[in-house]
């Protein structure tokens, strides 16, 4: 009490001449971020936020590390993979680690300030960023946009990518089917195309057979080293086959009543087959091509057409001098496929349609009068 | 003088020379370029003159003749001096210029032969299309040449959208159902046909051009004829025909019930039957220079072979068809049989060919040649019955089952034989491959000839195996034309003719390619599933219409075909 008592009167006696600086402050420092979770490799943006009592500029160093567990930094490389010194940092999220041999997990961001005073913001922040593993991407896709039909073979491709560990790191995805009934279908590996000049993503290829019509779904799973799955669907409506229909025919078909008169030798053709499996003439690198014709034939004063056996092609030769000018006969052609759908129409039907479309036949008749 | 040079020119004339004359009279010499001239649609030769001496101005009258017909040419200068014509066919082409020049000097004729030769390293042909209906373009038939070792990708192929082309066929008030035949002008393998409403009324889609139009009435009274159409026109108008009368006749011998028909200049006439006494009428229409077939078929049991003859006819004239004097054998009894067996109830077709079997004379006469044709059935014993047959080497094609034809010999120049055999089918074995392997997928068509053929047998198809192997059967005794080709389009087609016996392999020839992209004028859409076929230019009667190779447009309008490399054949 003397002590203060002492003091106080020298302050007093000194008072209107002594002066003394303010003591600065540290500023406040904050982290702004969108969230704290990304996937490995996603761009990343901060922003720092500064709070200085005497309104003194801060400066700011961010860094950034690599880590596997833990925000601590006890996992964490020792070196950050990202410095900056503006306000606002951007950088992309490594998918490894400094040694590239462990995967990263999290990112520990720390901020530091400094005013123009050189106070520094205390504490330090930080922001810990859980990276995520990314799932791997998976794209199906089949060959031909052909009619899918009971027996006939689609290719079925899928294509996996992985964008945190890439392609290699990925095993054949697991295939499942989904028949509309129980009923028998082939699922074989066939080789799959690939891509040098895209390293990004590998191609695996089944070859599927259903063996029955309906609603089928393929669903082809992805899984990369982590457990992230990626799981897509492909659904193919197999359908009844489709019966071939007669495009063109020649000569012409003569309005019914009316009969061709065919005075030389005629070649009666059909020149053209459409069909989902077995169009005819068949491309040239459709070998498998199975269209098949048959003609038959009905003398004059015939009541039934009579097949002509070895007459296969697709077309039929008729030379008028075998006949008696003035008689009246007809040449018929029947057309298969490989599903060979009997013609269950009636032998005196002229034309014939398996599946009632006048637009689509299997049967034509050309009554022909020879002269 | 002159007299000498007259006799120079003949005998330079008759060296085939381009050059007549001495140095003091008139001379003429032709020369011609290309040379050598390769025949083709699109061969033009210039025949150019050099006259010398004639002292004035010339006047030249050219000729050009193949065959004794003429040639049309052109001016290639207004002086005359030089012309140009088509070499479109092989052969010699015959030129001569008279020149008349104003001084009055008499020069010698020129001569020059131009022989057109085969050109060995094009084959032509004809590129036919026909879009789906639903495109709205008709079809088209253009002339292709294919050249050796040269694959021809002619990119876009675009049709044209031609017009609909609506009317009615009518003799003055009459309206005309009739089955028409539509061709473009300079297109003749373009064939449209349609028949018309019970009204005579037609619609149908045609190129925008000039056509003729074969019409054939459906209603008697009225002969088909060849008109003159434009697409603008709504009315076919069908002039009241004329009357060809004949006779038909064995010698003294009137044959009736023969039925006989006529084409003039490639239009047949109506369809009629002989009387009791012979005679005959049909319409039809004809100018003094046609050419006509005459095609007489006589009543069944006869024994006669059908008549064929084409001639230049004067129709204005009676028609006298003459039957030779044909010797008939009557095959009763005649036995069939396939090995000891004797064949039941088995159709028989007794056909043969006679060279000279009648003659055909209307101003001029035509030999006609005989078809025989006569179908009969064994009895029970498996022997003939009754029937008529001339004598001379025939034969008999036997159906012991259907898909089992036997070809005997039968040979009735003198006498009936007492059995006529029915081989068993023989069997075959035969390879397509190409140069360095099996054609699997290959088809091989055997399409019948001679014997088979007159008989109306059926052209036999097969499909190789994956070693490109065939294996069938095929009546011995048979002919045909072997026809392979590869729907893989690794070779091209290949035709070995009147075969008797197939070889254990045929290589099929290398191909060249043809191919182009199918739009339609206006329009970017591809042309899908149109028949693309690549026929015979040279060809006639049914093989003007059978494909060397077919294919047809993808999706994307696209087509390829394999067609042989010339060079190769």
């Amino acid at each position: 009490m003397t002590r203060l008592s002492l003091l106080l009167g020298v302050a007093l006696g000194l008072s209107g001449c002594f002066y003394t600086d303010e003591i600065n402050q540290r500023p406040g420092i904050s982290i702004n971020a969108a969230g704290n979770q990304v996937y490995r490799g996603d761009r990343v943006k901060l922003s720092a936020e500064s709070d200085d009592p005497e309104d003194h500029a801060v400066s700011y160093t961010w860094r950034a590390y690599a880590c596997t567990e833990g925000a601590d930094g006890a996992d964490c490389d020792q070196v950050p993979f990202y410095t900056e010194i503006l306000p606002d940092a951007e950088f992309d999220v490594p998918l490894v680690r400094g040694n590239a041999s462990l995967p990263l997990r999290n990112v520990r961001v720390v901020l530091e300030g400094k005013d123009e005073l050189g106070a520094t913001a205390k504490p330090m922040q930080e922001l810990v960023i859980v990276a995520l593993d990314r799932p791997p991407g998976l794209d199906l896709a089949r060959n031909g946009t052909f009619v899918m039909t009971p027996t006939r073979e689609v290719i079925i491709y899928a294509t996996v990518s992985d964008f945190d560990d890439g392609p290699e790191s990925l095993g054949m995805p697991t295939w499942e089917v989904f028949a509309p009934a129980q009923v028998q279908y082939d699922l074989l590996d066939v080789p799959a195309p690939s891509n040098p000049n895209d390293p990004a993503h590998k191609t695996f290829a089944k070859a599927f057979k259903p063996y029955a019509i309906g609603e089928w779904e393929i669903r082809v799973t992805a899984v990369d080293p982590y457990d992230q799955k990626t799981t897509k669907s492909l659904f193919l409506s197999v359908v009844a086959p489709p019966p071939p229909c007669i495009a063109q025919v020649s000569p012409i078909v003569p309005p019914v009543g009316a009969a061709l008169p065919i005075t030389e030798p005629t070649l009666f053709r059909v020149p053209v087959v459409i069909d989902d499996r077995d169009f005819y003439p068949p491309a040239p690198d459709d070998p498998l091509n199975v269209t098949k014709f048959q003609w038959s034939f009905m003398g004059p004063g015939g009541v039934v057409h009579s097949s002509v056996p070895g007459a296969t092609g697709n077309s039929f030769a008729l030379d008028p001098a075998t006949y008696t000018p003035g008689d009246i006969v007809e040449v018929r052609v029947e057309i298969f496929d490989r599903e060979n759908t009997p013609i269950s129409c009636p032998d005196s039907a002229a034309t014939c349609s398996t599946i009632s479309m006048p637009s689509c036949i299997q049967r034509q008749t050309w009554r022909v009068e020879v002269r | 003088m002159r007299i000498l040079a007259f006799a120079l020119v003949m005998l330079a004339a008759a060296c085939g020379a381009d050059s007549a004359g001495s140095d003091d009279t008139c001379q003429v010499s032709l020369t011609y370029m290309p040379d050598p001239v390769v025949a083709g649609i699109d061969t033009e030769v210039r025949v150019i003159s050099v006259v010398t001496n004639s002292f004035g101005n010339n006047v030249y009258n050219w000729s050009v003749m193949k065959s004794g017909m003429l040639v049309p040419f052109e001016d290639a200068l207004s002086t005359g001096s030089e012309i140009v014509f088509i070499a479109d066919e092989v052969g010699t082409y015959d030129v001569t210029l008279d020149v008349r020049p104003s001084s009055g000097f008499l020069c010698p004729q020129g001569r020059a032969s131009v022989n057109a030769l085969m050109d060995l390293n094009t084959m032509k042909a004809r590129l036919h299309i026909t879009p789906p209906a639903n495109v709205g373009a008709p079809l088209v038939d253009r002339p292709l040449s294919i050249r050796n070792a040269t694959d021809f990708d002619m990119g876009p192929v675009v049709l044209e959208p031609g017009v609909i082309a609506t009317g009615q066929v009518r003799s003055g008030s009459t309206v005309i159902p009739a089955y028409l035949q539509f061709s473009p002008l300079g297109m003749p393998g373009a064939v449209i046909e349609t028949f018309t409403s019970m009204t005579g009324q037609f619609s149908v889609r045609l190129l925008d051009q000039p056509h003729e139009v074969i019409v054939v009435p459906m209603i008697a009274g009225y002969g088909p004829r060849r008109v003159a159409y434009s697409p603008s026109s709504t009315t076919i108008t069908l002039a009241l025909p004329q009357t060809f009368s004949g006779v038909v006749r064995q010698g003294a011998a009137r044959i009736a019930g023969a039925k006989v028909q006529l084409t003039i200049d490639g239009v047949p006439s109506t369809l009629t039957t002989t009387d009791a006494s012979g005679n005959f009428s049909v319409l039809g229409f004809s100018t003094s220079t046609s050419t006509v077939k005459v095609e007489v078929t006589p009543a069944g049991g006869s024994g006669l072979p059908r008549l064929e003859a084409t001639g230049t006819l004067d129709l204005a004239s009676v028609i006298d068809v003459n039957y030779s004097a044909l010797t008939l054998r009557n095959l009763s009894g005649t036995s069939v049989r396939r090995g000891a067996n004797a064949q039941a109830n088995k159709k028989v077709a007794i056909v043969g060919t006679i060279a000279s079997a009648g003659t055909i004379t209307a101003g001029s006469s035509a030999n006609a040649t005989g078809f025989l044709r006569i179908n009969t059935t064994t009895d029970a014993a498996g022997t003939l019955p009754s029937v008529l047959a001339p004598a001379g080497p025939l034969f008999a094609v036997t159906t012991i089952a259907p898909g089992d034809l036997a070809v005997g010999a039968l040979d009735l120049t003198a006498g009936v034989p007492a059995q006529i055999d029915a081989p068993g089918m023989t069997s075959f074995a035969t390879d397509g491959r190409s140069g360095n392997g099996p054609l699997d997928g290959a088809t091989l068509d055997l399409v019948p000839a001679g014997a088979l053929a007159l008989a109306g047998a059926p052209t036999l198809h097969f499909t190789a195996d994956l070693a490109g192997r065939v294996i069938g059967l095929i009546p011995s005794g048979g002919s045909f034309d072997v026809r392979w080709s590869d729907p893989a389009s690794r070779r091209a087609p290949l035709v070995d003719r009147d075969v008797t016996q197939l070889m254990a392999t045929y290589v099929l020839p290398p191909a060249v390619y043809i191919s182009g992209d199918i739009t339609v004028t206006g329009s970017s859409n591809p042309v899908i599933g149109a028949s693309v076929q690549v026929l015979c230019a040279d060809c006639t009667g049914i093989d003007k219409n059978r494909p060397i190779a077919e294919a047809a447009s993808d999706p994307h309008g696209s087509f390829s075909i394999a067609v042989p490399d010339p060079g190769a054949m």
